[in-house]
């Protein structure tokens, strides 16, 4: 005789399924291609802030190579986002312009922590962000190249102090600055290959407004912010 | 003939559970109790703030009615926070006495939050940098809509919204700390919330670590106006 139990532990699946289907998870790209969450998306909250170390793979090497460099070559956002594009792809090491240091004031609009914990910090050249007019550039604060590094994690301590020593965030949120903040940041210029036409940056601040870059220069990564 | 496969559903059923309890969600309380969120969570990303409709249970009614604006009966944190408890409050108390009156000052924001229940925790303090010990600090919460046809509890929502910066996408649970502090004229009824009589609305995960939580279970609840 036929059990009529027998189709029972299928439909028990269903109800499960249909619960994780719908706790959407942020993308497992680490953070490297699009940053930016959704509404209706599932973020993870963390802590440790200033140890996190660098989970991303493009350029890693590049990334996680600080500028020697100590007199500034390039002092505004326009000068660095200006430069020719040098020929990289995804393994690339540093390379020309890439090898001299940037140093400039600027104003912090919004930043965020994506999955390969760089802290991506969005400024510009206004006191506050007018669109078609202030000029963006993303600024990366790396995480920590490993556990044992100093200098990384002094950088992300100087940032952290600057919005306020949090000692939790949830990936992939930015956080909008009502007053911008006026900042020095010192970098390396560094062409993203992820984003050659630029779109890091923001949607979710100011009301909507687009406040994304225009193409793949960032300071990556930011050797001083004060 | 038996179905050699048959065994394979069940099997699969410890790995589909095991996928969902990797992914703890906040607590499901309304937000009410305790919002603030530990690492390892995970939190939902939420859009369209201004019309968020209030989810939570506690003293809803109360919550969700304005005291009128007029002349205040407390022009300061402490005249709030110092206020007598009203006696023999519920899970489902109206509000009640000195709930009725106005509270109307000028304060700084530390730190703000959204919680499940959609009301904004909001925490403020009378000085212009937040010191252990010395300021004195208040939660006050800009309420969910009572429903999708308010426009009055909407309008507040945006008052505040615009007071930092106009996000339109935030994580539950999640405090955003005030690197440099902003000062706001807010006014709203004083409100007992019974989940938090000893205080402890607030945050540790500012300032280092410091806690910057209420010391009883005063509010401002519902917030009538940001300015």
């Amino acid at each position: 005789m036929r059990n009529p139990l027998r189709p029972l532990p299928l439909l028990l699946l269903l109800p499960f399924v249909l619960a994780c289907a719908s706790t959407r998870v942020a993308p497992q790209d680490r953070g490297e291609r699009e940053e930016e969450v959704t509404a209706g998306m599932m973020v993870m909250v963390v802590d440790d802030l200033p140890n996190l170390v660098f989970e991303g793979l493009s350029r890693a090497a590049a990334k996680t190579t600080m500028v020697t460099a100590t007199v500034p070559t390039y002092t505004t956002i326009t000068a660095v986002t200006g430069l020719t594009p040098p020929s990289v792809d995804f393994y690339s090491p540093r390379t020309g312009d890439e090898n001299n240091l940037a140093t400039f004031g600027a104003y912090l609009y919004a930043y965020n922590l994506p999955k390969d914990n760089d802290f991506h910090v969005i400024i510009g050249d206004t006191p506050t962000f007018t669109a078609g007019v202030t000029n963006l550039i993303n600024v990366e604060v790396s995480g920590r190249p490993d556990k044992t590094d100093t200098v990384f994690k002094a950088v992300r301590n100087q940032f952290l102090a600057i919005i306020g020593n949090p000692t939790t965030m949830s990936y992939g949120t930015y956080t909008c600055m009502p007053l911008p903040i006026a900042i020095t940041v010192s970098g390396g210029p560094f062409w993203d290959v992820s984003h050659k036409s630029g779109g890091s940056g923001t949607s979710t601040c100011y009301g909507g407004v687009q406040m994304k870059t225009i193409n793949g220069w960032e300071l990556h990564p930011v050797n001083s912010i004060q | 003939m038996r179905n050699s496969l048959r065994p394979l559903t069940l099997l699969l059923l410890p790995f589909v559970l095991a996928a969902c309890a990797s992914t703890r969600p906040a607590s499901r309380d309304g937000g009410e109790r305790e919002e603030e969120v530990t690492p390892g969570q995970m939190v939902m990303v939420v859009g369209d703030l201004p019309n968020l409709i209030f989810l939570g249970q506690s003293r809803r009614d109360a919550k969700l009615a304005m005291v009128a604006a007029g002349v205040p009966n407390y022009t300061s944190i402490t005249a709030v926070t110092s206020l007598a408890p009203p006696p023999g409050l519920g899970y489902y108390s109206p509000r009640t006495g000195v709930e009725n009156n106005y509270a109307r000052f000028t304060a700084y924001l530390y730190a703000y939050n959204l919680p499940a229940d959609n009301d904004f925790h909001v925490i403020l303090g009378d000085t212009p940098v937040f010191t252990p010990n010395v300021t004195k600090l208040i939660n006050i919460e800009v309420s969910g809509r009572p429903d999708g046809a308010d426009v009055v509890f909407k309008a507040v929502r945006n008052q505040f919204l615009a007071k930092i910066g106009n996000p339109v996408a935030m994580a539950h649970g999640t405090y955003t700390c005030m690197a440099v502090p902003i000062a706001l004229t807010v006014g709203g009824g004083p409100f007992w919330d019974v989940s938090h009589p000893n205080g402890g609305s607030g945050t540790s995960s500012c300032y280092g670590g410091t806690p910057v939580k209420t010391s009883n279970g005063w509010e401002l609840h519902p917030v009538t106006s940001v300015q």
